[in-house]
């Protein structure tokens, strides 16, 4: 076992090696590359095999992708959109008509007419009629050409925090349009303009974060899985007792998953690009640079998993718990990390993809050149080397065992 | 009656030897509600700001003031130039900048209607629509303090009041729905894995050879969880109202009551799952899979009037968007049962439907 031992941590040097020279490294070995591709070279068509006749892998290599595309997609919106606008408009005049045609014009409300005070609106919010109530008392056409300050009342069911900070704002544009039509200007102008993403879609936002998604379910899910499977069914044994070198199982078993993962990321940054139509406009190779190393830190954490799970079912939640779960959460895929609280602030700098997602998003809409990115790069390396560390030191020991 | 008495101990018995399914009961929920609660936030804080003043003017450093001391923003510092913020913004420096042209003071003194600029990072479209709207709130207040003095110049604001979430945290609004979320999951998940499980071991056989009924046996099953899933309710409800300050603005007992309706829909599920899968992994998958769609789907996370009507039309079918709905309803507007029905009614025929075809498939003999 020594000897395997010995042998292992040479392998893993050199597994070092490639992850940052590239793949040029492996002829560089003073065994000839041949014989090691003649061997790795079955265990990935057995692994391909595994794949084809997995349902459950192929579920989450093709159709997860296109299911979290279309959620995420189309399901997953913050743009707000027909809001129910109650109006009750008690002066009845030319003025409170031209207001009301104001909110009538914006595209964010749907306006309905109503009667009565406020208990009517209350039954109006319970029965979810309404999301926002205009009121314009009676006086209004008296006031309003006045030197007096005049006012209308707006209310806003607020349970929705979100939806109502926007409702705010929107109602307010449609106001300072009215007034700028009625001649009365603020005495100075803000002049809002919005970079890389004008519209505010959200497809910009959560599309290309997707990419970090899947390409962690894959790499670390899918590699801790199919290790963890050898292991429980003893197969992994029998490899181990074969002349095949451990590097090889390794890269055997990862170069699959490693294809995958990359087919999937480019389908998705396919569907981003054509169908969501959200722009690429930095350099394309530096988010596939981008990909790389994120795939690299993934597998890593997929490896340190299963050497750590005995079971299929172990290893699945161990992925789920470990990766899936924080990718989503703390990363700033959905949820903005600024809003957090400080503690949790602090254990998104141990998630990879926070470091991805900016290189994405970053070089799709921002055009963004690797001087802006160095510092997530960088982290992205350091962390793939930290885990393949661990990962190559636990691996040994569960060889001994 | 007896039987289902005596299937009942011996089911609680099952439950609560194992330490690992305590763990997941009551220890995880609690977890899930603590880390979740918190993270899941569509507040909008800390954003980076960067300010160009080419001014320097007193109305400008007054402007500037009201922006720096804004909680809502995080002041990262002064420009030296406009490009400065441009640059910011691309280096993920700075989310939103302000740039004040030369001469803002004296063309706002003389009426001359000088231009602010702001500038907003909208790849995060939710986050640059809320930050904006806070800056132009203030400019807008700031507007108004110099118009007073004019009074010929007056606008017409609008007097916005914000009923039942005054302060506007998202946690009030996220809370709830993550409650039903997670008594989801609970519900769901124990139910299969637990049906699961025995069909595994072949306790499952052991069970159909006794005289007992199907009916009598589902419920044995079934009782359990439902009364664990209400425990689990409550326990998250006291989190909430002991960790995020949350108040029940509604009906308890109608909580509780739909709460109950609700789970008649999750555990049928959850048993309709188990005829599914013959393994406790495929069950897990399976539930897995099964939550996605429900979560996407139910307006948890952003409005359902924000979806194609596609999608929404698709979000009929999904039991967990009326138990939401409900909760929100209760929590934050306290609206009372006969403003519900049209969440109720549903999910009161999802159950059924629900409980109906997993009693069908859910055969009192192995194959």
């Amino acid at each position: 076992m020594s000897v395997v031992r010995r042998q292992l941590s040479v392998v893993w040097m050199t597994c070092n090696g490639q992850q940052t020279t590239g793949n040029g490294q492996l002829t560089t070995d003073n065994k000839p590359l041949a014989k090691n591709m003649s061997r790795i070279i079955p265990i990935i068509r057995k692994e391909f095999i595994h794949i084809r006749r997995d349902f459950r892998t192929l579920i989450i290599i093709f159709a997860m992708p296109i299911f979290m595309l279309l959620m995420y997609g189309y399901a997953i919106n913050m743009e707000i959109q027909n809001i129910d606008l109650a109006m009750i408009d008690h002066s009845l005049s030319p003025a409170s008509r031209e207001l009301v045609r104001a909110f009538q014009g914006s595209r964010f409300f749907t306006v309905t007419y109503f009667d009565g005070g406020e208990s009517a609106i209350e039954k109006l919010f319970h029965r979810r009629d309404a999301k926002m109530a205009l009121i314009i008392p009676q006086d209004f056409a008296r006031i309003i050409g006045g030197p007096a300050p005049a006012s209308v009342q707006i209310l806003i069911d607020a349970g929705d925090s979100n939806t109502a900070q926007l409702l705010q704002n929107y109602a307010n544009v449609v106001l300072q349009t009215y007034n700028a039509g009625r001649g009365v200007v603020a005495p100075f102008e803000v002049r809002a303009t919005i970079q890389y993403n004008p519209t505010l879609k959200s497809a910009y936002y959560f599309v290309p974060g997707l990419v970090a998604l899947i390409l962690m379910m894959i790499s670390a899910l899918l590699t801790s899985l199919t290790i963890a499977r050898e292991k429980e069914t003893g197969t992994l044994e029998q490899i181990l007792v074969s002349p095949v070198r451990p590097f090889e199982i390794i890269t055997g078993k990862v170069v699959p998953y490693l294809f995958l993962a990359f087919a999937d990321g480019i389908l998705i940054l396919l569907v981003a690009r054509f169908w969501f139509e959200v722009p690429i406009i930095g350099n394309l190779a530096l988010i596939l640079l981008g990909c790389l190393l994120f795939v690299g830190v993934a597998l890593s954490f997929g490896l340190l998993i299963s050497t750590l799970a005995r079971t299929q079912q172990v290893a699945m939640m161990g992925a789920l718990m470990g990766t899936l779960l924080p990718t989503v959460m703390l990363s700033g895929f959905i949820f903005p990390i600024a809003s957090m609280p400080k503690i949790l602030q602090f254990v998104t700098y141990l998630v990879p993809a926070r470091y991805f997602l900016p290189v994405v998003r970053g070089v799709m809409l921002k055009g963004n050149t690797i001087f802006h990115l160095w510092l997530p790069l960088g982290m992205l390396v350091l962390m793939g080397i930290f885990f393949l560390m661990i990962s190559a030191k636990r691996f040994k020991m569960t060889l001994e065992v | 009656m007896q039987r289902i008495l005596y299937l009942l101990q011996k089911e609680f018995r099952q439950v609560f030897r194992d330490r690992a399914m305590i763990t997941i009961m009551f220890v995880v929920p609690v977890v899930q509600t603590l880390v979740l609660g918190s993270v899941m936030t569509t507040d909008v804080k800390n954003v980076k700001l960067l300010i160009y003043d080419a001014d320097g003017s007193f109305a400008s450093r007054e402007l500037c003031r009201r922006l720096v001391n804004n909680p809502y923003f995080n002041f990262v510092g002064y420009a030296e130039s406009a490009s400065d913020i441009h640059e910011a913004l691309d280096k993920w420096q700075a989310q939103i900048g302000l740039f004040i042209k030369p001469h803002f003071g004296r063309d706002l003194e003389r009426g001359l209607r000088p231009e602010v600029q702001l500038i907003a990072d909208g790849l995060d479209g939710n986050t640059a629509g809320i930050a904006l709207s806070y800056a132009h709130g203030i400019l807008t207040a700031f507007a108004q303090n110099i118009a007073v003095i004019n009074p010929t110049n007056v606008p017409l604001v609008g007097e916005t009041r914000l009923w039942y979430n005054l302060n506007l945290e998202s946690k009030h609004y996220m809370i709830p729905g993550l409650i039903g979320l997670l008594a989801t999951v609970v519900t769901m998940f124990l139910t299969s894995m637990g049906l699961v499980r025995e069909k595994e071991i072949g306790t499952l056989e052991q069970l159909m050879v006794t005289p007992i009924r199907r009916a009598e046996l589902m419920i044995g099953k079934v009782l359990p969880f439902v009364i664990i899933g209400l425990v689990e309710i409550n326990v998250m409800m006291g989190v909430a109202f002991l960790i995020f300050k949350l108040q029940l603005a509604g009906s308890y007992w109608l909580f509780l009551g739909v709460s109950l309706l609700y789970f008649f829909t999750s555990l049928g599920l959850g048993i309709f799952i188990s005829t599914l899968a013959e393994t406790q992994q495929q069950a897990m998958f399976i539930s897995w899979f099964f939550m996605i769609f429900l979560m996407l789907m139910s307006g948890f996370l952003t409005p359902i009037a924000n979806m194609p009507l596609a999608w929404q039309n698709v979000t009929y079918l999904n039991p967990l968007r009326y138990y939401i709905n409900l909760l929100r309803e209760i929590f934050l507007k306290a609206t009372p049962l006969n403003f519900l029905w049209n969440e109720i009614v549903p999910l009161a025929v999802f159950g059924l439907l629900i409980l109906l075809a997993s009693a069908m498939k859910f055969h009192k003999r192995v194959s």
